[in-house]
C-alpha cells in the first residue's frame, strides 16, 4: 500500500468507526443490546432482507448476463461507445422514476397498450412496484448491464483477442464459442471486483427501491435508512447496527466472490442454441424500456390531467413554466458536477503517475472499496471527517464528498490504460532527461486525454447522480436537481417528471459535450490517434 | 382611583413601548442575517409562495430566506439533534422548520427548541392564542415555542359526474369499497395523511374516544384499537390494488383520482381541490365533503430550534408570514390555499377586506358544512399505531 492509499484506506474506515460508535450508543448512552432488541422487533424484516438478496442477485445475473453477450458483439464490431457511454449516463433514480411513469397500472405505456390488446384500461396490476421487486430487479438490471459491459470492454481491450481468434478458429471453436470459452472467462477475472460492486449497490440502494418498490415491506436499504434518520436514539442505533450486520455481510460474501474467482473455469463448451437469442430479447427489451421511460417522462412534464379512459393528456406548455424554478438546482449541479469532474481527474491523473513511479501496475483494491461502502454510512462518515477537520456542512463538503465517489469510478477507467503504457516510450522519455512533470503534461496527458475527457463526464455523471451525499454533506442546504427530483418524487407527478427528465439530460449533454471535443481533438495528429495507430498506417 | 388608573395605563403604555423597542432592536439585529427555512417542498405552489415572500422580506427587512425543501422533516430534527448531542448550542444550519404534531412533541420533549417567542410578535395580536387548536399541538401544549401558521383539516375529494352521493361516515366507506372494489385506498402510514387516515378511522370505530386525548398507555391501546384493525381487515381487500399496495402520499392519491382510478381522494387542505381545479390539474365537476362525525383538524406551525444562527432573522421572517397581507394570499386557492389562522375580528377594516375578496373556489366547503373539526389524539399515540399498522400489514398482504 502506497501512503496514499493509506489515506483513502483511513478516509473510508471512519464511517464504520462513526457506525460502530452510534451502535455502541456512546452518545445515546443506551446499551446496546436494546438496539439490537429494536431491530429484531422490526417487522417482516427477515422478508426484507430475503427479498433484498433476491433483487441483488437477480439483477446482478441479468446484467452479468447481457454484459457477456454485448462484449462479444463490441469486440467483434468495434461500434461507437456513444449509446454505451449515454446508458452509463443515465441517473439510476431518473431511469426508475421513467420507468414507474411508463409502466404501472395507469402509466404512459399500459394507456396505449391496453386498447390495443382489447384489455381493460382500469386494470390494477402491481408492477413495477411489485412484490417480487421485479420493477428493481429490471430498473438495476438495465442500469447495471451498462456497468459491467463498459468495464468488460476495458477489460477485453487489453486481451490479445486477435490471438485468441486464431487459436480459436484452428481449434474449431465458432467465434461465439471462442468468446464464451476463451475471452469471457478472461474478462471475469478481472471483472470481480466490478461485480461486487454491482452486487453491494443492488442489495444496498435507496433510490431505486424508494421509487420501484417493492413495498410492504420494503428493501433491507430502505428499512435501514428510515431507522437511521429517525429523531428516536433507540432506532438510529437499531439502524447502526443493522447497518454493521450488513457490511459484516458484505464481507462474506466479498470472501464467497473471491473463493469462486479463485475457483478453475469451467471446460464446458457453451453450446446453448438459444442463448444469443435470448441476450438479444434482453438487449432490444431493455432498449425499449428505456425509450418508453424517457417518453415517458417528457409527457408527464407537460400533462395537466389525463383520464385513463382518454388515449391522450390535457397538455400545458404551462406547465413547463415551473422548469424555471429548477434553474437555481441546475446552476447548483452544473458547478458541483463540473468541479468534481475536474478535481476528481486531475488527483486520479496524479495518484496514477505516482503509482506508476512505484511500479504498479494494477488498481489497488482500496478504489473498489470505496463502491462497496453502502452510500448513508460513507456520507455519515464523510461528515464526521468535515466535523474534524474543523468544517460544516456546505457546498465545498458536497464536492468533497462527490469527488470521494467519482474518483474511484475515474481510476477503475483511466488505471487500465495508464498503466499500460508502452514500455519503450517510457525509456525513450527518461534517456532524453525530461523531469516527471514535463513528461506528464507534454506527453501522458495528452496521449490519454480522450479518456481523461470521458472519464470527466462520467464523473460528472456520477456527481448528478448522488443525493444521499448531497443531502447529508450540504447539511440539506444544497439543492440540486437530483434532491429536487427525491423531494418531488410522491408529490407533485408533473414537477419530478420534469426534473426527472433534466436530471437525465444533464450527463447526455455531459457525454455529449465529451464525444464532440474527442472527434475534433489531436484530429490532424496521426500520432494520437491511439497506440500503434501510426504504425500500421 | 384615578391614580391607580393612570398608573395602569402608564404602565400598559410602558410595556407596549418596551415591546416595540424590543421589536425594533430585533428588526436592526435581523437585517443582513440569512434564514434556513426548513419545509416540506412537494409542492410548487408552496415553494412558490415562499419564494415570493422570501423575497418580500428581503426587500422590506433585510433577511435573506433559503427555503431548504426536504421531503421528511425528520432529517432536519435529526441534524439538530445531533448538534445538541455534541455540544453545539449555536451555528445551527436549521433556522425556522415547519412543524407539528409528533415532531414538535419530540423536539420539545428533547428540548431541541429555544425559548417561547410567539408573544414577542407584533403579528401574534391579530391570532388568538387560546384558541384550542393553538394552545396544543396534538394535545402537547405549544407554550409559545412554535407560532401557529396555517390550519389543516382532513376533507375527501370526489368527483360530482362519477359519484352522485359520497359515503359520509367509514361504515358507508366500507360498504362503497365493497360494492366498487379497488375504487377507494388511502395513503401509506407512517405517511402523514395516511396516519391521519387512521387517526380519522380510530375516531370513527372506537368507543373510547376520550382516551385519546390523553397520553398513550399499553392496556388502553389494545381496546381502543381493536375496532380499528377489524374495521381495516374487512376494508382492505376491497381497496385499489387489493391492499397490497398503498400510495405514498396523499398527492399520489390525487394523481391516481385524477386518473380516474380512483373515485376519492383526501386532502389535509380544505381548498387543495379548488386550487388543483384552477390550474387544470382537477375537473371543474370535483367537490369536497367532510364526514357527518367530522373530520381530524388541526394547526401547523412554524418554530425555531436552540441553536438557530439567526434567531432575529426567524422572527422577522415568521412575523411577516403571520402577518394579515402574507396569511390572506395564503389562503387564496391560486396561490396555496392555506386557511388562515388569524382571528379576522381582530383585524382593521383594510386588513379584512383582504381576506373577504379571496375567491375560494367552488370546491370548498364554507366553515358551517365543515362543521367543528374532530380534535387530533394525543401525539403519544401516534407512533404506537403506525408500528402496529406497520406490524399488522407488512409482509401479511402477499
Amino acid at each position: 500500500m502506497t501512503p496514499i492509499e493509506r489515506l483513502f484506506a483511513l478516509i473510508l474506515f471512519l464511517p464504520i468507526a462513526g457506525l460502530i460508535d452510534d451502535a455502541c450508543g456512546r452518545y445515546s448512552g443506551i446499551n446496546w443490546s436494546s438496539g439490537v432488541d429494536r431491530l429484531i422487533t422490526e417487522p417482516a424484516l427477515l422478508e426484507s432482507i430475503l427479498l433484498s438478496v433476491w433483487v441483488a442477485l437477480a439483477s446482478l445475473l441479468i446484467s452479468l448476463f447481457v454484459a457477456r453477450a454485448v462484449t462479444q458483439k463490441v469486440t467483434n464490431t468495434h461500434d461507437s461507445p456513444l449509446w454505451r457511454s449515454l446508458l452509463l449516463a443515465m441517473p439510476h433514480s431518473a431511469l426508475a422514476l421513467g420507468l414507474l411513469l411508463a409502466l404501472s397500472a395507469g402509466g404512459v405505456g399500459w394507456r396505449w397498450l391496453a386498447p390495443i390488446l382489447d384489455l381493460p384500461v382500469h386494470a390494477q396490476y402491481l408492477f413495477p412496484r411489485d412484490k417480487w421487486g421485479l420493477g428493481a430487479v429490471l430498473s438495476l438490471g438495465i442500469k447495471e448491464s451498462a456497468f459491467l459491459t463498459a468495464t468488460s470492454v476495458i477489460i477485453a481491450k487489453r486481451l490479445p483477442l486477435q490471438s485468441y481468434r486464431v487459436i480459436a478458429a484452428q481449434a474449431g471453436l465458432t467465434p461465439f464459442e471462442c468468446h464464451h470459452q476463451l475471452i469471457w472467462p478472461q474478462i471475469l477475472r478481472s471483472l470481480w471486483p466490478a461485480v461486487f460492486v454491482v452486487f453491494v449497490f443492488s442489495l444496498t440502494n435507496l433510490e431505486v427501491s424508494l421509487i420501484l418498490g417493492p413495498d410492504q415491506p420494503q428493501l433491507i436499504g430502505v428499512r435501514l435508512f428510515q431507522l437511521l434518520i429517525d429523531p428516536d436514539p433507540l432506532n438510529r442505533q437499531a439502524g447502526s447496527i443493522g447497518l454493521i450486520i450488513l457490511l459484516l455481510v458484505i464481507g462474506l460474501v466479498w470472501l464467497v466472490f473471491q473463493i469462486l474467482n479463485r475457483s478453475r473455469v469451467s471446460n464446458k463448451r457453451w453450446s446453448l442454441p438459444g442463448i444469443n437469442f435470448v441476450a438479444r430479447l434482453f438487449i432490444i427489451s431493455f432498449s425499449g424500456l428505456i425509450c418508453i421511460a424517457v417518453v415517458s417522462l417528457l409527457i408527464w412534464s407537460v400533462t395537466l390531467r389525463w383520464d385513463v379512459s382518454e388515449p391522450l393528456p390535457v397538455f400545458s406548455v404551462h406547465a413547463l413554466t415551473s422548469a424555471f424554478s429548477l434553474l437555481s438546482p441546475l446552476v447548483t449541479s452544473l458547478v458541483i458536477g463540473f468541479s468534481t469532474s475536474v478535481i476528481a481527474v486531475c488527483i486520479a491523473v496524479g495518484i496514477l503517475e505516482y503509482s506508476v513511479s512505484r511500479g504498479r501496475r494494477r488498481l489497488h483494491w482500496v478504489w473498489w472499496a470505496y463502491l462497496w461502502m453502502p452510500a448513508l454510512p460513507l456520507a455519515s462518515g464523510l461528515l464526521a471527517w468535515v466535523y474534524f477537520l474543523g468544517g460544516s456542512p456546505g457546498v465545498w463538503p458536497v464536492i468533497l464528498g462527490h469527488t470521494l465517489i467519482a474518483l474511484p469510478y475515474v481510476m477503475i477507467i483511466v488505471s487500465e490504460p495508464w498503466f499500460d503504457r508502452d514500455i519503450r516510450h517510457e525509456m525513450i522519455l527518461k534517456q532524453s532527461r525530461m523531469s516527471v512533470c514535463f513528461r506528464l503534461f507534454r506527453v501522458w496527458i495528452p496521449r490519454h486525454s480522450r479518456l481523461l475527457i470521458l472519464a470527466g463526464a462520467l464523473a460528472f455523471a456520477v456527481s448528478c447522480a448522488l443525493y444521499t451525499q448531497t443531502v447529508l454533506l450540504g447539511g440539506g442546504r444544497v439543492e440540486t436537481l437530483m434532491t429536487e427530483l427525491v423531494v418531488t418524487v410522491g408529490s407533485d407527478r408533473r414537477s419530478s417528471a420534469l426534473a426527472g427528465l433534466i436530471n437525465l439530460l444533464l450527463p447526455f449533454v455531459a457525454f455529449a459535450l465529451a464525444l464532440l471535443i474527442n472527434q475534433s481533438l489531436w484530429k490532424h495528429r496521426a500520432g494520437m490517434q491511439g497506440e500503434g495507430y501510426a504504425d500500421s498506417r | 382611583m384615578l391614580i391607580r388608573l393612570v398608573t395602569l395605563i402608564g404602565l400598559l403604555f410602558g410595556v407596549q413601548n418596551l415591546q416595540a423597542s424590543e421589536w425594533v432592536d430585533i428588526e436592526r439585529r435581523a437585517r443582513g442575517q440569512t434564514v434556513y427555512f426548513y419545509a416540506w417542498g412537494g409542492s410548487p405552489s408552496i415553494n412558490q409562495y415562499i419564494k415570493r415572500w422570501g423575497a418580500i422580506v428581503k426587500e422590506r427587512s433585510g433577511v435573506t430566506v433559503n427555503h431548504i425543501k426536504v421531503d421528511d422533516i425528520s432529517l432536519a430534527i435529526q441534524g439538530i439533534q445531533t448538534a445538541k448531542r455534541i455540544g453545539k448550542s449555536d451555528q445551527g444550519s436549521v433556522d425556522v422548520l415547519w412543524i407539528n404534531g409528533e415532531n414538535f412533541a419530540r423536539m420539545k420533549r428533547d428540548g431541541l427548541l429555544g425559548d417561547s417567542f410567539v408573544s414577542t410578535l407584533p403579528s401574534a395580536k391579530n391570532i388568538n392564542l387560546d384558541d384550542p387548536t393553538i394552545v396544543a399541538d396534538f394535545s402537547v401544549t405549544t407554550d409559545g415555542l412554535e407560532a401557529p401558521w396555517g390550519r389543516a383539516r382532513l376533507v375527501f375529494i370526489y368527483d360530482q359526474r362519477r359519484m352522485s352521493s359520497p359515503p359520509r361516515s367509514m361504515q358507508e366507506m366500507y360498504e362503497y369499497a365493497r360494492k366498487n372494489p379497488g375504487r377507494l385506498t388511502y395513503p401509506e402510514p407512517p405517511n402523514f395523511h395516511g396516519t391521519t387516515f387512521l387517526k380519522q378511522a380510530l375516531l370513527e370505530t372506537t368507543q373510547h374516544i376520550d382516551w385519546l386525548s390523553e397520553p398513550h398507555s399499553g392496556e388502553r391501546f389494545e381496546i381502543v384499537t381493536k375496532p380499528l384493525w377489524e374495521f381495516l381487515d374487512s376494508l382492505h381487500p376491497h381497496l385499489w390494488r387489493l391492499g397490497r399496495e398503498f400510495p405514498d402520499s396523499a398527492e399520489v392519491m390525487m394523481d391516481l383520482f385524477s386518473d380516474g382510478l380512483l373515485d376519492i381522494a383526501l386532502s389535509f387542505n380544505p381548498n387543495d381541490a379548488s386550487q388543483r381545479i384552477i390550474d387544470g390539474r382537477f375537473a371543474s365537476s370535483v367537490r369536497t365533503y367532510v364526514h357527518d362525525a367530522g373530520t381530524i383538524g388541526n394547526t401547523h406551525f412554524l418554530a425555531i430550534p436552540f441553536n438557530t444562527s439567526a434567531r432575529a432573522g426567524a422572527l422577522v421572517w415568521i412575523n411577516l408570514l403571520l402577518s394579515a397581507e402574507a396569511q390572506a394570499d395564503k389562503a387564496s386557492p391560486s396561490v396555496w390555499g392555506d386557511p388562515t389562522v388569524i382571528d379576522v375580528m381582530r383585524l382593521s377594516e383594510k386588513d379584512r377586506v383582504l381576506f373577504e375578496s379571496v375567491d375560494l373556489g367552488p370546491a370548498t366547503l364554507t366553515s358551517d358544512a365543515l362543521g367543528m373539526p374532530l380534535p387530533e389524539p394525543h401525539a403519544s399515540w401516534v407512533e404506537p399505531l403506525e408500528v402496529a399498522w406497520k406490524a399488522r400489514y407488512f409482509g401479511q398482504t402477499r
